[in-house]
């Protein structure tokens, strides 16, 4: 696999992790580990390739193996099996290397010193990546104008909120200016503002300097205000892999209808062909018309004929219910081996 | 030189941390010293009752205190990070040093700095120079042998807290190895038999982090200075290959780490 120009090229990368078992009996108590049950598979063969400068985000159910894969690319894990290039390297044998290329920022953990200034980490990153102190200075003078870091940076990061830590702990990512961004869910546990801030971010040091973006997320916003392309994992393997816009119409069939009435309008008894309810008050419904590409002039007129529009909007549904759409169908019975394309 | 740089900067931030709390780090490292001198008052009590036991009498019992203090202090004092790694292979916390440039291992041993490390330090520098009364050489031979003798120790901490790549949960594993280190070290080498030297010489290197150390102390040896010098180069590698075998036995966020 000589893929030097790709970002990212994975092919038919494998793990599994032991699963500790019930301790042995008798003197093999004493072993660490136990008798050992049989391993969990949490990437089946997975392929794909992402070129330069690219966002694409990585979504799932729990367990899907999102953060499997990015700690694969970041050279945190050995495979099982398979091969990976993250910018022409092989991860886990040239992580050193690797490392300041690339950057990596874990939602749900920290890399700033909790107790100091997020200065103080700064200062020390500039030494763990070799910089030069005047490149670090107008560096750290960039972040802090972009993500608006001014009055945090001499605040032990201890007294930050969520929010403003998680702004340092981009910062203290990019202070390498890395040319390749993992993100595993950046915006776990934010509010509103935090989490437009770390997105608006993302895509602006995507648009300036070209960095390409992989990040994981449940939420849809993430996706859909920042990526491109999207990669669906369900239970180890990729399920979908295209542009954000195609996902709709590969889980969600169909559009959604909404009417408002001028006054409240009994519940209907029959639905023209193709249609169903999706949620009804008094007076507002909304409806879904299910085959893509179906003609919704007889729905709309239907609509007419049970009382006074006043309003009528036809959209695809929300990215919410489109997750929620594939998240549903993982959630049937687990897949077996081969049983899914 | 740049790395060098680099673990000075860690040993700063740790400094830094420590100033952030200065009353607590200076309760710490005080309650040390304390403690250190209660041991060293009841050597000094029974060596005024009893000069000599089996040839030794009350300087060497020093040289052996001062030497293992100090050398143990400076260990847990710069690099007390080493005795964490076992728990943080286990709850999946190496993952940061595994983004970052540099071997993961150095971020890690310097990642944490143990006040009372430096108390232990700080006594064993007093100890050594107010009740041995060192010459010159003496001294110059003791500043090179406790560096020397740390760095031994750190490796050995590196070592058995690495069994956790393979064991899933080794800290307590890692914690009686490096007890027994102390306790052993904290003892004149004529105390032991042959076999039990033989162990001390190899699994648990008392006899290079104290033995040698106090006997060059008294009597410079350049043959023996070389072997100590190779040994404790050698257990630096050595440690580092071990961990690094067992990187790639990694889990990251193990669910091992929940195992009673
Ligand atoms: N260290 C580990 N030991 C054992 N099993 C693991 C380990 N890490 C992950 N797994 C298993 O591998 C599978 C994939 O986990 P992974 O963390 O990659 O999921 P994820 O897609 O990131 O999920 P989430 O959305 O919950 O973060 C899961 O079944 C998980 O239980
Ligand atoms: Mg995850």
């Amino acid at each position: 696999m000589q893929d030097a120009g790709a970002a990212i090229s994975v092919r038919d990368l494998t793990r599994s992790f032991d699963r500790p078992g019930v301790p042995g009996a008798g003197w093999r108590r004493l072993l660490p580990g136990g008798t050992r049950g049989a391993p969990t598979v949490a990437l089946h063969p997975v392929s794909f390739r992402v070129e330069r400068g690219e966002r694409v985000a990585l979504i799932g159910p729990n367990g899907a193996g999102k953060s499997t894969t990015i700690k694969l690319l970041t050279g945190i894990l050995h495979p099982s099996g398979g091969d990976a290039r993250v910018l022409g390297r092989v991860p886990w044998r040239e992580r050193t290397d690797l490392a300041y290329d690339i950057a990596t920022v874990f939602g749900q953990k920290s890399q700033l010193w909790y107790h100091l200034p997020a200065r103080s980490t700064f200062e020390l990153l500039r030494h763990v990546y070799d910089l030069d102190a005047g490149v670090a200075r107008r560096r750290v003078g960039e972040l802090t104008e972009r993500l608006g870091l001014r009055d945090l940076l001499d605040r032990p990061v201890r007294t930050l909120s969520l929010g403003e830590r998680m702004r340092c702990e981009l910062a203290a990512a990019l202070i390498h200016s890395p040319r390749l961004v993992f993100l595993d869910e950046p915006t776990i546990g934010l509010d509103v503002e935090a989490r437009q801030a770390v997105r608006a971010h993302v895509r602006e040091l995507n648009a300036r300097q070209g960095t390409t973006i992989f990040l994981t997320s449940h939420d849809a916003a993430d996706i859909e205000q920042v990526c491109e392309r999207v990669i669906v994992m369900q239970a180890g393997r990729v399920a979908f892999d295209g542009p954000v816009s195609t996902l709709r119409s590969r889980y969600v069939r169909g559009r959604q209808i909404e009417a408002h009435f001028l006054v409240p309008v009994d519940r209907p008894v029959d639905l023209p062909p193709g249609a169903s309810l999706v949620d009804v008050e008094p007076q507002r419904w909304r409806l879904e018309v299910h085959e893509a590409g179906a003609p919704v002039g007889p729905v709309v007129a239907w609509l007419m004929a049970c009382g006074p529009v006043v309003d009528l909007t036809v959209s695809d549904p929300p990215m919410e219910d489109v997750i929620a759409a594939i998240y549903r169908e993982t959630a049937g019975p687990r897949v077996i081996p081969g049983g899914r394309p | 030189m740049a790395t060098l740089r680099f673990l000075a900067h860690y040993v700063r931030a740790n400094l830094e941390v420590a100033l952030a709390y200065r009353a607590a780090f200076a309760a710490k490292v005080f309650a040390m010293v304390v403690n250190d001198g209660i041991w060293v008052a009841f050597w000094w009590l029974f060596f005024e009752r009893f000069p000599s036991v089996e040839g030794y009498g009350f300087r060497q019992i020093v040289l052996v205190w001062a030497i293992g203090t100090t050398a143990f202090g400076l260990s847990s004092g710069i690099a007390g990070g080493a005795s964490t790694i076992a728990a943080k292979i286990a709850s999946g916390d190496l993952d940061f040093y595994l983004v970052l440039p540099k071997p993961p291992v150095l971020h890690l041993v310097v990642s944490r700095m143990d006040p009372g490390g430096i108390g232990d330090a700080l006594f064993g520098i007093a100890t050594f120079a107010f009740l041995a009364r060192p010459s010159a050489r003496e001294a110059v031979a003791f500043a090179i042998l406790v560096v020397i003798a740390a760095s031994i120790i750190v490796a050995y901490a590196v070592a058995t807290n690495s069994i956790a790549f393979w064991a899933g949960r080794a800290d307590t594993i890692a914690e009686q190895a490096m007890f027994g280190l102390i306790t052993f070290s904290t003892y004149p080498e004529r105390l032991f038999s042959t076999p039990v030297k033989a162990v001390l010489y190899t699994v648990v290197p008392a006899g290079f982090v104290s033995f040698v150390p106090v006997a060059l102390v008294q009597e410079w040896d350049w043959g023996w200075a070389a072997v100590l010098v190779g040994v404790a180069g050698g257990s630096l590698l050595g440690s580092k290959a071990i961990f690094d075998a067992g990187l790639r036995r990694y889990a990251s966020g193990s669910i091992l780490a929940m195992r009673g």
